[in-house]
């Protein structure tokens, strides 16, 4: 019966229904879209995990395992185990004519244990296969590289000091990982002739990694336990497949779990206007309820045939979210080509689907819980009067009806963002801006209230709506507002970056990093680039160690499965072996702020242990704080330093900046590599001395800092498109709240309406009055939004970005003015048709 | 017996600060079958004694019995299935569901109490009020004399023991408010109900056996 009687209501009301459904298929279908391509993320990404790793687990450090770990390690492995070692490094490689920074890959035979690599000649290969390269210096390079290089295969180009030769060309490479987001092309090499080309000497940045293949029967996870039990090095990492898998996608899985926060204030906007249109619902329903509640039906039953009606409309508004969702993920996926480590094709499926109905439903029950609430609180005696007013009794019951909808609002955030600091601040941010734009609002009706004598008979009819219906002025400004702010401050932040980028401290980027530099080399090279006409802008040396102690405590690694960002920031900081330098003075984009630097250089005889500055994010990130004693293992000796000075870093100048900054003459002596980066050169002579420096040292590889800039723009830009896409998808949702109200403040002011033109008022005032009102709100929102975004966006640049801030005019003046016109347009097209009605006096029940 | 007894019901009203008394002391029975008139002016308290009569609201103090039932001590629940059960109300406004037809709003009261032959028992009702033609009308389609008539069937449907009507025809004119009264009053009288009705109308309030009359919320001794 409540279903039959539901659906008759709600047949009868098609107006609140495809508002209301409007409301929440907006607000819907971002966070549905974002869960669909967060589940095609995932599933891809863990079916082809393995192929990507190539191997069920891999074991991998900055050096080849000592005998010692390699017995562990066998003895961890179960019988029936097959293991081989490939090695990765970046480095250059030299045609002919040009020099190119390439990720190479030294693989033997039976690699991959997993997948396969398509080559254009030979076709599919698969680790079963003979493997050619490891009987003679042969190598197979990306397609790329042939452009870069200007070779043809057959030809030969020199790697360290050997030539070979282009045995064929790769056309596609299941372990490819990160895509697009690859520092440089790869060439796969025989991993025995790649160790002849003289590269994997003493401090290069060598990845060994061993890739293991275990029985079917196996558990994984147990034997990744066990390995990772035998082995305590927190330098040396240990992963099965499916965690692989997760760590390529980590800079998607960032970038969503911040667009899931974009969305969930779409969501909350929908929320408020849906609740909003209930409430005016409701309103007009008061006679009909008393109706009912008078011929029987009890209070409880009552409130469940508009639980019903809500169940009704947000089953309807998943699936309209749903079907958008799915019209949407093709252009998510275009989007996100860049941004993923495997292609993707991205479906909405049946648990975004399942997710849709959830929140369709259950969303629209609670955030429209108090005003079903108040069908308790209905007198119905109202039915013996004229005029019915509403009941705005506010009980500790009906305040306390909110808190289920917050909550699960606050739940759903620390779902977002992995992390209940993020989670809790972003719900904090949201809910002061609403407090913000509420009281800002309700400053300006008090304000409005002392005009509405004055100005246009337009002007006061406008001033006398806004004022007299407080909570709609309110809901409309809060809803645009918030998007104003949010559609501010993305395209704020990527500007500031994009600026500091492309300047970062008025003297331009450095041109060229160069690493791998042997203790030996450095004076040579120093010539070398100085005959050129060219000062070396640092040079730093770079000494490969492993945290051991903290404070006389063995450094664990953390094994546990981590389950916020935090978390995972953490263990990954834990998990990975340091780089040490040492210095006397700061960097320029270094600022101490907790400590000194050191008091000059260290005295072995003084009998103290040295001094260490550590970079403050990695300080936090490791637990450790100013007096901690840390200890190193440099090549097997222990080396102690006290922190002394906590410093921030500005990460973005390109400079070789470290985490660890030791004291000078305390581990100078270490066997050590050096980094050099040198200033902005003109494009030809930066590839002449670029070819000349990889001549002379084969070993040495460059980074062209100014590519490298490119690309990060490029991704940075990516990302933004696709936090502005969000972004304007929360604006869409706050006009859709406007025209819900618009439409209802038309409806209701349908009698003050008509008898303004019975008594002579023109339609355009009438007209005028209402673009007046709501493109005031529209304006007024938009522009403390701007201020807002702006003020979050300087917040952000000085505090997270440490002190990037690069604002642009432009934004703000754009948004202002496109969302003044949107409300106008909205306001106009909400209320044409009723306001044009001839001057009838309704006379409703 | 008394069907209804009222014993010293006072009702008052807050508003702000002020307190405004409606009814003062009001103590009156009905016997079962009777058919009562409260007359009075606008503002004597009619319409607030009719919803205490009907549950709809509570007095300030004293009691109201109805059928053996004192509703003071019935929680909204029990209240609300004693009323669908036992009490038909009519509306001045008539207060039809828009969105349901003629017939389905005849049915409501008999689909909330669960009662078997719904629609039958329904139609009846309406064919009783003359409008078995106009049974799937929506009330907007139908003339004001209608909806009373679609308003009054719907009272009487479930066949309660006792009536109440707030100026049943107080939005008609005076030929279709008599031609509805007719109809009311035949309605009660085949069925043996008891009739309560509140209004200003000294003609309708003569077709009544008893009159209350109301004034400034106290019972008038005649």
């Amino acid at each position: 019966m409540l279903l039959r009687y539901a659906f008759r209501e709600l047949r009868n009301s098609p107006r609140f229904c495809l508002l209301f459904c409007l409301n929440m298929t907006l607000g819907l279908t971002g966070f549905i879209a974002l869960d669909a391509m967060k589940r095609s993320f995932e599933d891809k990404l863990q079916s082809s995990a393995k192929n990507m790793l190539a191997a069920d687990l891999s074991v991998s450090a900055r050096r080849a395992l000592r005998p010692d770990e390699m017995e562990k390690l066998n003895a961890a492995l179960p019988d029936g185990t097959r293991q081989l070692e490939i090695l990765t490094l970046y480095s250059m490689v030299t045609s002919a004519k040009r020099s190119v920074l390439v990720e190479l890959k030294g693989i033997d035979q039976g690699f991959p244990y997993y997948g396969q690599i398509t080559l254009e000649k030979k076709g599919l290969y698969e680790g079963k296969q003979p493997l050619d390269l490891v009987t003679a210096p042969k190598v197979w390079v990306a397609p790329e590289l042939l452009v870069q290089l200007d070779v043809k295969p057959g030809e030969s180009v020199r790697i360290g000091s050997l030539d070979f030769v282009i045995d064929d060309v790769i056309q596609d490479d299941s372990s490819a990982a990160m895509i697009g987001a690859s520092m440089a092309p790869r060439i796969y090499v025989g991993k025995n002739t790649l160790t002849q080309s003289g590269l994997i000497q003493f401090g290069a940045t060598t990845t060994h990694t061993r890739l293991i293949q275990l029985p079917a029967s196996e558990s994984i996870d147990q034997v990744e336990q066990r390995v990772n039990q035998a082995i305590d090095d927190a330098g040396v990492r240990v992963s099965a497949y499916h965690k692989s898998g997760q760590d390529n996608g980590r800079m998607l899985a960032y970038l969503s779990d911040y667009l899931g926060l974009v969305s969930l204030v779409a969501l909350a906007l929908a929320a408020m206007g849906a609740s909003y249109l209930f409430r005016m619902y409701l309103d007009r329903k008061q006679t009909a309820i008393a109706t009912l509640v008078s011929i029987g039906l009890t209070y409880f039953k009552a409130m469940m045939l508009y639980v019903v009606q809500l169940t009704l409309l947000g089953a309807v508004s998943a699936v309209l979210a749903s079907l958008v969702g799915m019209l949407l993920v093709p252009l998510a996926s275009g989007l996100l080509k860049t941004l993923t480590p495997v292609p993707l094709s991205i479906e909405v499926g049946w648990p975004s689907f399942a997710l849709a109905f959830g929140l369709g439903i259950a969303g629209s029950i609670l955030v429209c819980l108090p005003q079903l609430l108040r069908i308790r609180k209905l007198n119905p005696s109202v039915l013996f009067q004229e005029f019915s007013g509403g009941d705005r009794l506010w009980t500790a019951a009906l305040w306390a009806s909110y808190v289920p909808s917050f909550a699960a609002f606050y739940a759903l955030s620390l779902w977002q963002a992995h992390s209940f600091k993020v989670g809790t601040l972003f719900c904090a941010t949201l809910l002061g801006l609403a407090l913000i734009f509420a009281f800002i609002a309700w400053s300006g009706l008090k304000f409005l209230a002392l005009r509405s004598r004055r100005g246009s008979l337009s002007s006061r009819l406008a001033i006398t709506y806004l004022r007299s219906q407080q909570s709609h002025s309110l809901n409309s400004f809060i809803a645009l507002g918030i998007g104003a702010a949010l559609i501010n401050l993305i395209p704020q932040i990527q500007h500031s970056i994009q600026s500091e980028l492309q300047r970062p401290d008025g003297d331009g980027l450095p041109s060229l990093f160069l690493f791998d530099i042997q203790e030996d080399q450095v004076e040579t090279i120093e010539s070398l680039v100085r005959a050129e006409s060219v000062t070396p802008k640092a040079v730093a040396p770079m000494i490969m160690a492993r945290l051991s102690e903290v404070n006389g405590r063995p450094w664990q690694r953390a094994n546990d499965q981590a389950v916020t960002r935090e978390e995972e920031q953490e263990q990954r900081s834990r998990n990975r072996g340091v780089n040490l330098s040492y210095r006397s003075t700061l960097a320029d984009a270094e600022t101490i702020t907790e400590g000194v630097l050191f008091q000059g250089p260290y005295q072995d005889a003084s009998g103290k242990p040295g001094e260490l500055s550590i970079e403050q994010r990695y300080a936090e990130r490791l637990g450790v704080k100013l007096g901690d004693t840390l200890t190193f293992d440099v090549q097997g000796l222990p080396v102690s330093a006290i922190v002394t000075s906590v410093r921030t870093v500005k990460w973005n100048t390109f400079q070789p900046n470290f985490f660890l900054v030791l004291q000078p003459g305390l581990v100078d002596d270490a066997p050590k590599t050096f980094l050099m980066t040198l200033p902005s050169i003109e494009f030809d002579k930066k590839l002449q001395l670029q070819k000349k420096i990889v001549d002379t040292f084969p070993n040495i590889s460059i980074i062209d800092v100014s590519k490298l800039v490119a690309k990060i723009s490029e991704l940075i830009e990516q990302m933004s498109l696709v936090l502005i896409v969000m972004g304007w998808l929360t604006v869409l949702t706050g006009h859709a709240v406007i025209f819900s109200i618009a439409q209802n403040q038309a409806l209701a002011r349908r009698w003050d309406s008509n008898l303004l033109k019975i008594l002579g008022a023109d339609f355009k005032v009438i007209l005028q009055a209402t673009m007046k009102e709501f493109g005031w709100l529209g304006a007024g929102a938009a522009v403390l939004g701007s201020i807002l975004g702006l003020l979050a966006s300087f917040i952000t640049g000085k505090v997270i970005f440490k002190g990037l801030w690069q604002p642009s005019l432009l934004i703000p003046v754009t948004v202002t003015l496109a969302l003044v016109a949107v409300c106008l347009l909205t306001s106009y097209i909400a209320t044409r048709r009723i306001l044009g009605e001839k001057p009838v006096l309704y006379v409703e029940d | 017996m008394a069907i209804v007894e009222v014993r010293q019901v006072s009702k008052e009203f807050q508003q702000g600060e002020t307190v405004i008394p409606v009814l003062r002391n009001l103590s009156f029975g009905v016997e079962s079958g009777e058919t009562v008139a409260i007359v009075g002016q606008s503002g004597s308290g009619k319409s607030t004694l009719l919803s205490l009569l009907a549950g709809l609201d509570q007095p300030s103090q004293g009691t109201i019995t109805v059928d053996g039932q004192s509703l003071g001590q019935l929680n909204q629940n029990e209240l609300t299935r004693f009323r669908g059960r036992s009490i038909g109300i009519i509306f001045q406004q008539f207060h039809l569901m828009r969105s349901l037809t003629a017939l389905e709003n005849v049915l409501l009261p008999l689909d909330i109490l669960g009662m078997s032959n719904a629609e039958e028992r329904a139609m009846d009702a309406l064919q009783l009020m003359g409008l078995g033609a106009r049974a799937k009308h929506l009330p907007q389609q139908l003339s004001g004399g209608e909806c009373q008539r679609v308003a009054i069937a719907r009272a009487f449907v479930v066949e309660p023991r006792i009536l109440l009507a707030d100026e049943p025809s107080g939005n008609l004119d005076t030929a279709t408010g008599e031609k509805v009264m007719n109809l009311l009053f035949d309605a009660v009288a085949q069925r043996g109900m008891t009739l309560i009705l509140v209004t200003h109308d000294m003609q309708l309030a003569s077709r009544c056996k008893n009159r209350l009359p109301l004034v400034q919320g106290q019972l008038q001794t005649p």
